[in-house]
């Protein structure tokens, strides 16, 4: 699973659809409106299917300020 | 009204009454109108969130709903097009939805949020990992209404103190029993004195409302058949 679909299941878009969204798009606001518990979750699907705990490594969850931070993390891990 | 004490007002209604409401009244600026059209789920709980929050401060301050003025601005990232609403009237709110329900606190007093959660299956242990306290972790064990109901005072807390997840607050203890609820000092939320209230929810559902200190508190439930009730506001610290 990529992680545009783990984002994309949390907020009920298609993978496309996420994939096509740029780097500077935030997730808790609009257009995404994604709230805290679908944030979380989506946190524990990206533990869960890449292996990467970003709840457990990133304690201030700075990651989670965007997707173009969210998608850098991740791929920092190596993953 | 305005200016006569520290008054407490919530608000809660389905999003298919904010709907039809608003089909009879177009009363949302452009912002919200633009964040409405996103279409889908979070198009419907926009418009509805930004529809009930105008009722409700019009209904406190005496203006028309289309008068009130809303500006918002994000504490993370500084953007005028979301974020916490600002308010004339030395009026402050917060904002919440869930499972078609809409809520919405305000107050006279900046240090207001609320935040209501659809009882629904969620992975307890998992999401309590991600946001929760050690203690908070044993206090909601497998127990679904018990993480949902330290979740709501968790978010009701940390948009009353202007934060949210972004910053890792959540993580912070601030719940020291769920039945009754009882916190630890919330100091760290930026409030000490601060409350927290059990909102009167449809059954399915659990909400809060974190407030300051001795407030006048007026809850409101439904458009069409609007019932206010004065509560007391008890110290549940």
């Amino acid at each position: 699973m990529t992680l545009d679909a783990i984002v994309a299941a949390a907020l009920g878009l298609t993978e496309a659809e996420v994939s096509a969204l740029p780097d500077e798009t935030r997730f808790f606001g609009p257009p995404l409106e994604m709230s805290s518990l679908a944030g979380a979750q989506m946190l524990t699907a990206i533990a869960t299917e890449l292996g990467v705990d970003v709840a457990g490594e990133d304690l201030a969850l700075d990651s989670l300020r965007s997707l173009g931070h969210l998608r850098a993390y991740v791929s920092s891990r190596g993953r | 009204m305005v200016g006569q004490g520290r008054v407490l007002d919530t608000w809660v209604a389905g999003r298919e009454e904010l709907e039809e409401w608003a089909d009879r009244h177009p009363v949302l600026d452009r912002t919200e109108r633009r964040r409405a059209e996103a279409g889908g789920e979070r198009g419907r709980d926009a418009r509805a969130g930004a529809t009930l929050l105008r009722l409700a401060v019009a209904a406190r301050t005496g203006q028309s709903p289309a008068e009130v003025d809303v500006r918002r601005r994000c504490a993370t990232c500084a953007h005028t097009g979301h974020g916490r609403p600002r308010l004339s009237h030395g009026l402050a709110a917060s904002t919440s939805h869930s499972g078609g329900l809409v809520a919405v606190a305000v107050a006279d007093s900046s240090w207001v949020g609320i935040d209501i959660e659809q009882v629904r299956p969620v992975p307890v242990a998992d999401l309590a990992r991600v946001a929760f306290d050690a203690r908070e972790r044993d206090l909601v064990g497998e127990d679904t209404e018990a993480f949902l109901d330290v979740w709501a005072v968790k978010e009701a807390l940390s948009k009353a103190s202007g934060s949210g997840i972004l910053d890792g607050r959540l993580r912070q203890c601030a719940v020291r029993s769920v039945r009754p609820l009882r916190l630890h000092d919330l100091s760290g939320f930026g409030c000490a004195s601060g409350r927290v209230l059990r909102l009167p929810l449809p059954d399915g559902y659990t909400g809060f409302v974190a407030a300051g200190p001795g407030v006048d508190w007026h809850h409101t439930a439904g458009l069409s058949s609007a019932r206010t009730t004065r509560l007391v506001s008890p110290g549940s610290r």
